[in-house]
């Protein structure tokens, strides 16, 4: 934790004195995790490489202003989030803040589906997970993206986008919830379960 | 004793780690098919949730960012030394200037020699400033405070305020 932090303090000084070797090295080093809330929150996938741009042109004019009073990661994942949010604005695209309840979801999307076994064939298990999860609310997507590929913490994610505790594990439960309840419905469509 | 099924919180939070089952719980767990089957989905969900989302930056990724910012100006100066010798420096000669214009002539000489040693064209610059401005028919100690204030106001928005804004904005 301490050498993370010593670490990045020392990326960061080395990039404030105009080293564009080493921004590069902290470009490798946390373009996976912006890729990862762009991706989620950007459905075009042309825009999405901009985005990705534009984070980071964020972070290199902001970096003097980073007093590590968060970790490098979070303070990133922040800016990411929030450029997503510009971008979606922008492009008029709605947040939809709420999943609605599970059951309406589970009707919305239900009369839209390839027939099952055409399904099953060119999908796995997983990718029927990630097809699921793009079709959740934004802000949602983030929570679950931020919580399991990201790994962070709660708190981190609060930091990250600016949401009370309690909305965040309340979504990541209706998120999971709600996958869970898909993936039920598409066993028991196959036949796989009755 | 029949135990009621696992609610969908707590093998969540079983799954999170937040939680380990009580004997009774995990026991039931074990053998009740319902909840087994809803554990086995969750474990799907968890796993589906942690595969990576499969989109890829290009290679050239950092080179491409690395080239933009070349176009890009650089807000990133941190408040640094030379940031606060800056300040410090235009303070003083602002300070300097108006106790000039005051005629508070010990202190004003004293100040005005070292900015003068300090430049070399200190003093002579001073006499054109104090030119230009009576020429512009206004008060020269009035213009004085105005810049003393905005250098003032400056440096407190580059030390104190620039990084919260910045902070709230991003």
């Amino acid at each position: 934790m301490e050498s993370d932090r010593s670490e990045s303090r020392r990326l960061i000084d080395e990039v404030l004195n105009g080293n564009s070797a080493t921004f590069a090295t902290l470009i490798e080093r946390y373009k996976k995790l912006v890729s990862h809330v762009v991706f989620r929150m950007i459905a075009n996938k042309t825009d999405r490489e901009d985005v990705c741009q534009e984070v980071f042109i964020k972070v290199y004019q902001n970096l003097g202003c980073f007093h590590f009073e968060s970790k490098l990661s979070t303070w990133i994942a922040r800016i990411a989030y929030n450029a997503c949010l510009n971008h979606l604005e922008k492009k008029h695209v709605p947040l939809l803040d709420d999943l609605g309840s599970e059951q309406d979801m589970l009707e919305k999307y239900s009369g839209n589906e390839e027939p099952p076994d055409c399904y099953m064939e060119r999908q796995d298990i997983m990718a029927r997970v990630r097809s699921e999860i793009d079709r959740m609310p934004v802000h949602f997507r983030t929570v679950v993206t931020l919580y399991h590929l990201d790994e962070m913490s709660y708190e981190e994610i609060a930091e990250v986008t600016d949401m009370p505790l309690g909305t965040i594990k309340s979504y990541l439960f209706r998120a999971r919830r709600l996958l869970k309840e898909r993936l039920k419905e598409k066993y028991q469509l196959e036949g796989i379960w009755q | 004793m029949a135990m009621k099924h696992l609610s969908d919180e707590q093998i969540q939070r079983y799954l999170d780690g937040d939680m380990s089952l009580d004997s009774e719980a995990a026991y039931h767990l074990q053998e009740c098919p319902i909840c087994q089957r809803q554990l086995q989905l969750y474990r799907k969900v968890y796993e589906g949730l942690q595969q990576d989302t499969g989109f890829e930056l290009a290679p050239s990724f950092a080179e491409t960012v690395i080239t933009r910012l070349t176009t890009v100006p650089s807000k990133s100066s941190r408040t640094g030394l030379a940031g606060l010798i800056f300040i410090g420096f235009g303070i003083a000669a602002v300070a300097c200037l108006t106790l000039y214009f005051l005629e508070a002539k010990t202190l004003t000489e004293m100040l005005a020699s070292l900015f003068a040693v300090a430049t070399g064209f200190g003093l002579p610059l001073v006499e054109s400033f104090k030119a230009v401005i009576a020429s512009m028919g206004v008060r020269p100690d009035i213009v004085l405070f105005t810049i003393l204030i905005l250098i003032t106001f400056g440096a407190i928005d580059r030390i104190l305020l620039r990084y919260r804004w910045s902070h709230l904005c991003l």
